[in-house]
């Protein structure tokens, strides 16, 4: 099969949309950076990931956990913690909900039309009234329930832009989730996550809908503007062989060294009336400290020091 | 879900036709060849920017032209140059900052210096060039605009690495090695160049300037003088003498005082520790008492490296720990012993000592020094208990709670100078063992495979064996089979 390329605009246009099949938010997070890397938009056109993960907190590139979201509360419940590439604020994923990653060339790179398919389509098709924003959220109606967010990476001649979407959440362990206990006790410039006034799920408006219908519909608006759509499945997104590199950016993932380490500079006041600077995760100064606290000097900064 | 893809080749058609008469001065337009895909590669240039703008009024799209020019940076005196950041994709006027490189910094090309967050996007700042970075002219988490100057940049590429910080002295040979990698700098600089600094001999070669005309000869020589010009006065002292102690040697971080090499015409003594002493007393026994012979072999890893990649997922989810590259040699050596008994024995003293057991002693780099963990009865033990078991005296030996109990007894040794970078060597008998397995680093290597020529990583190992006990054949044996069971662990299933 031979596509065209896409920078023909009048002409044939294509596209390809993976579904992935794995609901770990590390394996799906490596194969996003993959295929943002990898992809051929030249040969298969723009691409659209679906993907779905268990229970997780997905914080921006330059944020900081401890205060955007519950450290102590995800490791009691199992809630797995990340730090993803793009920009922007703090998310919670479950499997009950889906993230849609639209990869296209720099200069095609629109997410106010994005948002703006998806709306229309789960509109027309099950009457919601969804409206997408001017900070590229999406609000359900009545009352400005938020339902999801967006954030984007651009680099060179690539762009992506992936959102959330919830379908049906507990709105209990989403907010417990995102509650830091430890906001005045940290001070940095790291990106802060706006907090949405009201939050809400699809399923509040229709009781029938699920994931699947919602994907469903989603791809076939996406599709509709292409002449030719490439449909994947993807079973093992950490395939080496098709994807070399993939395995790479999920140990990194999975790694200290990027969900702690990349904290931006920050400064945190513990309970003892200890301050600490803490530069890529480590402590690097101490200040009104006794002489038994130097100790913790070039210790990795973790949030049992925050508890009392 | 392939739909209709005959509709859109007539209408790629239609387009090319009127396409055609609008360009007028753009870049000529040469059809490649009839068939589509290689024709529309060719359109670019054209369809630039004519026919975008028609749809998605709403997104302010930035010229397809600057595309390629994402970094306008000027250029300064001294090969510096200021890099500006990339155009934002929306019209969205300014972000937040964040480097990912600091000052003095060596980045390749394209490799990413900062990224610049607008609201919810993470915009990339990958270099220009292969270069160091001389300034930063924000500071993190600062607002910037599009296309602000961010920071300064000093091309060059390779040597700029090294751990000195840029001094006046270490300019000029710098700027040698950046004028020789760089032929395209325009011939003004080169004439800057000459002006600041007093040129050594190479540098007027290195430039390859044109000659200046040779002058003819009238003009050089005057008339031929009546007496002998007065003799040149002999040099007092050297042209310029800088006493060495004024030298500064900057000494790489991490070094400690007593051992750094400042250039201070000076020694220091420090006493051997008792570890260290202890080492010595025991290597040069071995030496002394062992006919040490080495041999080597190489191993083609490409086999274990698949298995590692497909079983890793499930390994690691089962067992809880990731399955390393130590394992399955030690799983090898266990083997190849069971096969040649002699390599696990020693002599003691007219008697040859068979061992029923395999214990095998790894080596380990601890910061203290070199200390060798003993495994216990590894001759039963799967690919996940070595694991485990590795893992655990791991851990101790690196928080140092190992007792004198668990570096005793080993009856076999491997030891891992790979990890470092070592490509051959020959290791040393850690006495009372008859033999010891050197694994090196892992090189991708081109090798002949059924006649072709292929890449596969190959890693080298050395046996150094006592050769009182243990003659040539066995030992090369011994080798052979730990390398097939390597390459390929099925013969150990099949007892081959």
């Amino acid at each position: 099969m031979r596509f065209l390329s896409s920078s023909c605009n009048a002409l044939a246009r294509v596209a390809t949309v993976y579904l992935s099949r794995s609901t770990c938010i590390f394996e799906n997070l490596a194969f996003e950076e993959w295929l943002f890397r990898n992809h051929d938009l030249a040969a298969k056109g723009e691409a659209l990931l679906v993907w779905s993960n268990r229970p997780t907190v997905v914080i921006g590139r330059h944020q900081n956990p401890w205060i955007e979201a519950n450290v102590p509360y995800l490791q009691e419940h199992g809630i797995a913690l990340v730090r993803r590439h793009s920009g922007g604020g703090t998310v919670y994923h479950d499997l009950d909900n889906v993230n849609f990653s639209f990869l296209t060339e720099h200069a095609r790179h629109c997410r106010p039309r994005n948002l703006r398919l998806i709306a229309a389509a789960l509109n027309k098709e099950f009457g919601f009234n969804l409206t997408p924003t001017k900070r590229d959220d999406i609000l359900l109606q009545p009352n400005d329930r938020k339902v999801s967010g967006t954030a984007a990476r651009i680099a060179r001649n690539r762009a992506y832009h992936h959102l959330t979407l919830l379908v049906n959440v507990d709105l209990r362990t989403l907010s417990a989730s995102l509650r830091s206990s430890y906001l005045d006790k940290i001070e940095t410039n790291a990106t802060r996550s706006t907090v949405a006034a009201r939050v809400g799920y699809l399923r509040q408006d229709r009781k029938n809908i699920d994931k699947d219908r919602v994907v469903e519909t989603v791809v076939r608006a996406f599709s509709e503007q292409f002449e030719a759509v490439e449909s994947r499945i993807v079973e093992n997104v950490l395939d080496q062989h098709r994807f070399p590199g993939v395995v790479e950016t999920y140990d990194e993932l999975r790694g200290w060294q990027w969900l702690f380490g990349h904290t931006p500079k920050f400064t945190a006041s513990l309970p003892s009336g200890v301050s600490v600077t803490v530069e890529k995760g480590i402590i690097t100064s101490v200040e009104n400290a006794a002489v038994e606290s130097k100790s913790l000097l070039g210790q990795r900064f973790c949030q049992k020091m925050l508890a009392v | 879900m392939l739909r209709n893809s005959g509709a859109g080749l007539r209408t790629c058609a239609a387009v090319m036709s009127r396409q055609r008469s609008a360009v007028s001065s753009q870049a000529l337009w040469k059809p490649r060849s009839a068939s589509m895909g290689r024709c529309a590669s060719s359109w670019t240039t054209i369809l630039g920017s004519t026919t975008q703008s028609s749809s998605l009024r709403e997104c302010p799209r930035f010229d397809r032209s600057s595309a390629s020019m994402l970094h306008t940076s000027s250029l300064l005196r001294d090969d510096v140059i200021e890099v500006a950041g990339p155009a934002f994709a929306d019209s969205i006027s300014e972000g937040d900052i964040r480097w990912l490189k600091q000052k003095g910094d060596h980045v390749k090309e394209d490799e990413l210096v900062a990224e610049i967050e607008t609201d919810k996007t993470s915009v990339e700042v990958p270099a220009p060039q292969a270069g160091v970075i001389e300034e930063l002219l924000v500071a993190d988490g600062d607002k910037v605009t599009a296309k602000q100057k961010l920071y300064k940049l000093r091309p060059g590429a390779g040597g700029g690495a090294s751990a000195s910080k840029d001094e006046p002295k270490k300019e000029a040979p710098k700027k040698e090695e950046a004028k020789k990698e760089e032929p395209k700098k325009g011939d003004t600089k080169r004439g800057e160049e000459h002006k600041e600094e007093p040129q050594k001999e190479e540098a007027k070669k290195v430039t390859g300037a044109a000659p200046p005309p040779v002058p003819r000869a009238e003009t050089l020589s005057g008339p031929i003088p009546a007496t002998a010009p007065p003799p040149s006065k002999l040099p007092v002292g050297p042209k310029s003498s800088k006493p060495v102690t004024d030298i500064k040697v900057s000494v790489p971080k991490g070094i400690p005082a007593e051992q750094a090499i400042t250039g201070a015409r000076s020694e220091t003594r420090v006493k051997m520790n008792r570890m260290r002493l202890r080492i010595a007393q025991r290597l040069k026994d071995a030496q002394n008492t062992y006919a040490m012979l080495t041999t080597f072999n190489e191993i083609d890893m490409s086999n274990l490296v698949d298995m590692r990649t497909k079983y890793q997922k499930d390994f690691t989810k089962k067992h809880n720990i990731k399955l390393g590259f130590m394992s399955p040699f030690i799983k090898a050596a266990a083997y190849a012993l069971q096969d040649q008994p002699i390599v696990n024995a020693v002599i003691d003293e007219g008697e040859i000592v068979y061992r029923h057991f395999v214990d095998l002693s790894i080596a380990v780099a601890t910061p203290k020094g070199l200390v060798v963990p003993v495994l216990r009865n590894i001759e039963a033990m799967n690919l996940a208990d070595i694991e485990q078991t590795l893992n655990d005296v791991g851990e101790k030996a690196r928080s140092g709670k190992l007792a004198i109990e668990d570096m005793e007894g080993g009856t076999f040794t491997i030891s891992n100078g790979g990890v470092f970078g070592s490509l051959y060597g020959t290791p040393i008998i850690n006495p009372p063992q008859s033999a010891i397995l050197g694994m090196h680093a892992i090189v991708d290597r081109p090798v002949a495979v059924n006649g072709k020529v292929e890449i596969r990583p190959i890693m080298t190992v050395a046996l150094t064996y006592d050769h009182r006990l243990i003659d040539g054949r066995e030992a090369v044996t011994f080798l052979k089979k730990i390398k097939t069971s390597i390459e390929d662990p099925r013969t150990m299933l099949l007892a081959l």
